[in-house]
């Protein structure tokens, strides 16, 4: 692919992403989609952030965190326990980001001296240490401050967290297409390589396992903002690392549609066997996991764009 | 007092041994990270608490039949989940066992919990509860009767392991594959036999747990981070410093439980478990 094929391409791209955003902006304006829809797109975009959270570092480092869930929940306690003591809801969202930051530092430093399966299973062991940890402290219902649902309603929720994917895209890109992404890449081919370039993949690491970590905690904190009402454990399960990471893995890793349609295919699939199956539906999105990583190593991504070079050959 | 706690961190680090056995045979063997460990633990307690409850067969008399059908649910799993792995590059393997395998988890649990309702269930023996007095420390009937289990399947394992030739071809497969194969040893057919063998080990640490804590669909994730802190405290692998790694982490527990409080006998584990990654990779008995 030439220079001009390639900036025509991610013109395009803009423009279709822009389209999206503009046609997600003027739904509920335009028609009456009722709160069923509004709540799913909401979750929608929750996955976004999350998947797209989780495919900074797995994506783009190679190094596979599986305690993505103690960033989003320490999102949602901290936003929640911020805005009950009676700070403005705007400002313990964006805290709920900043102790994310916070806990990264604290527990992120320390593992990212570790490489390969003892980052996960590090990454895991914390995750659950800090989920019972919170559950011993805070082991009932949370709840915002009764005047919480007159100024929030759906529909406020429904824009805050369209305008945290639309950042979260954002920021995954510049960051991607930056230095910074160029240096990620080259340590996740080879580390020993890219440091011996001059590259410190430590310092990389951290900043993107950061980044990371900051847009979980917003995530967390504007899902405390829809829900109101928190119960601690559950939002510091596995099953919010597990999800994400299925998302993106499905969709491709390693790139920005990948997580994106990873989501969109997720989240539709849990909505459509969760009526009639219940939790069953992780039977098959699990066997779906297994068989694309087995056999689409990069995910849809990938088959989307071999069956375009199929295309192109046959022409 | 004191004698007491070390007794408990002896029970459960023993137990501890018997829960990890497996996953260090396997990663020894394959170098794959099976992250569905917990679950095959949770299948296994599933088969004897219906081996119980159905048949009315006590829970030590089962382990033999659990042994056996979880051997052959770990050659399945060989053929659809870990053979397909052999696909990739070597470099890619370890990390790509660990998604698939938590895919499994996803499938495992949720299949559990389908078939066998997500409520938590044990056994309750007519032995259970009965304590036996020795020296003026308390020790439960069934904790003696897992040591005496987790003893006997680890002396077998280790005279299979060094008598027979699949076990010493086990053996020389994990410590150079190719020069192995090069030696005409069937590689794929050791791997499948050693998948079978940590699987089965699995489901009888499951009987294990089905008779000294409970059993429930979801409770996979906790039996493999054990499985997981063992592992590291052994060194990634080594399946002889296995017992020791096991005693290690009971005791600390206990420890962690005197000095903490019973609420934090897991967070003890963990948080010594991220130390130990960190300060020591190599494991805490490597030399």
């Amino acid at each position: 692919m030439n220079e001009t094929d390639k900036s025509r391409q991610s013109f395009l791209a803009y423009i279709v992403g822009g389209v999206v955003v503009l046609i997600f902006i003027l739904l509920p304006v335009s028609m009456n989609v009722g709160r069923y829809v509004l709540s799913l797109l909401f979750t929608f975009f929750i996955y976004i952030v999350l998947s797209q959270s989780w495919n900074l570092v797995g994506g783009y480092t190679g190094q596979f965190n599986l305690g993505l869930a103690a960033y989003f929940g320490s999102g949602v306690l901290s936003c929640s326990i911020f805005y009950s003591s009676g700070i403005n809801p705007i400002l313990s969202l964006l805290a709920a980001g900043f102790v994310a930051i916070a806990l990264a530092c604290i527990i992120g430093l320390p593992t990212m001296r570790l490489r390969g399966v003892y980052f996960s299973i590090g990454t895991l062991a914390l995750a659950e240490a800090l989920r019972l940890t919170v559950t011993n402290l805070w082991p009932t219902s949370l709840y915002v401050p009764a005047t919480h649902y007159e100024r929030f309603t759906i529909l406020t929720n429904y824009y805050m967290a369209l305008g945290l994917a639309v950042f979260t895209i954002i920021v995954v890109h510049l960051m991607v297409n930056s230095r910074i992404g160029m240096a990620l890449t080259a340590i996740r081919d080879d580390e020993d390589a890219a440091k011996s370039m001059g590259v410190s993949p430590t310092k990389h690491k951290v900043t993107v396992f950061v980044v990371s970590s900051f847009l979980a905690g917003l995530a967390g904190g504007v899902f405390t903002l829809f829900r109101g009402v928190i119960t601690p454990t559950f939002q510091f399960t596995p099953e919010w690392t597990f999800g994400p990471l299925v998302a993106a893995c499905i969709g491709g890793l390693g790139t920005i549609v990948g997580p994106l349609l990873g989501s969109v295919f997720f989240v539709i699939l849990q909505e459509i066997f969760s009526q009639t199956l219940g939790k069953m539906h992780f039977i098959i999105t699990g066997i779906l996991f297994i068989l694309v990583i087995l056999f689409l190593p990069r995910g849809l991504v990938q088959s989307a764009t071999t069956i375009r070079q199929l295309f192109k050959s046959k022409l | 007092m004191i004698a007491q706690i070390i007794m408990y961190g002896v029970i459960i680090g023993i137990f501890y041994a018997l829960v990890a056995v497996g996953l260090s045979l396997l990663f020894g063997v394959m170098k794959y990270m099976n992250i569905a460990h917990g679950s095959f633990v949770v299948i296994g307690g599933y088969i004897s608490f219906w081996l119980f409850n159905l048949l009315g067969i006590d829970p030590f008399l089962s382990i033999p039949f659990v042994l056996v059908i979880m051997f052959v649910i770990g050659l399945i799993v060989y053929g659809l989940v870990f053979s397909p792995l052999k696909r990739f590059a070597e470099g890619q393997r370890l990390g790509n066992s660990m998604l698939i395998t938590f895919g499994l988890i996803l499938v495992l649990d949720n299949l559990v919990a389908f078939l066998w309702t997500s409520d938590v269930k044990t056994i309750t023996a007519p032995y259970s509860g009965q304590v036996i007095q020795l020296l003026g420390i308390r020790v439960p009937f069934t904790s003696l009767g897992v040591i005496g289990v987790t003893f006997a399947i680890i002396g077998i394992l280790h005279l299979f392991l060094s008598r027979t030739y699949i076990g010493q071809s086990i053996k020389a497969t994990a410590q150079d594959w190719e020069a192995a194969s090069l030696l005409g040893i069937n590689i794929n057919r050791t791997y499948l036999i050693a998948c079978g063998i940590s699987v089965a080990l699995a489901g009888a640490a499951g009987t294990a747990v089905v008779l000294m804590y409970s059993i429930s669909p979801y409770s996979g994730l906790e039996w493999m981070l054990i499985s997981m802190i063992v592992l590291v405290f052994a060194g990634l692998g080594k399946i002889r410093e296995v017992f020791l790694a096991g005693l290690a982490l009971g005791l600390l527990e206990q420890l962690g439980v005197f000095l903490l409080g019973g609420h934090y006998r897991a967070v003890v584990g963990l948080v010594l478990f991220v130390l130990i990654l960190i300060l020591r990779p190599q494991g805490l008995f490597a030399k």
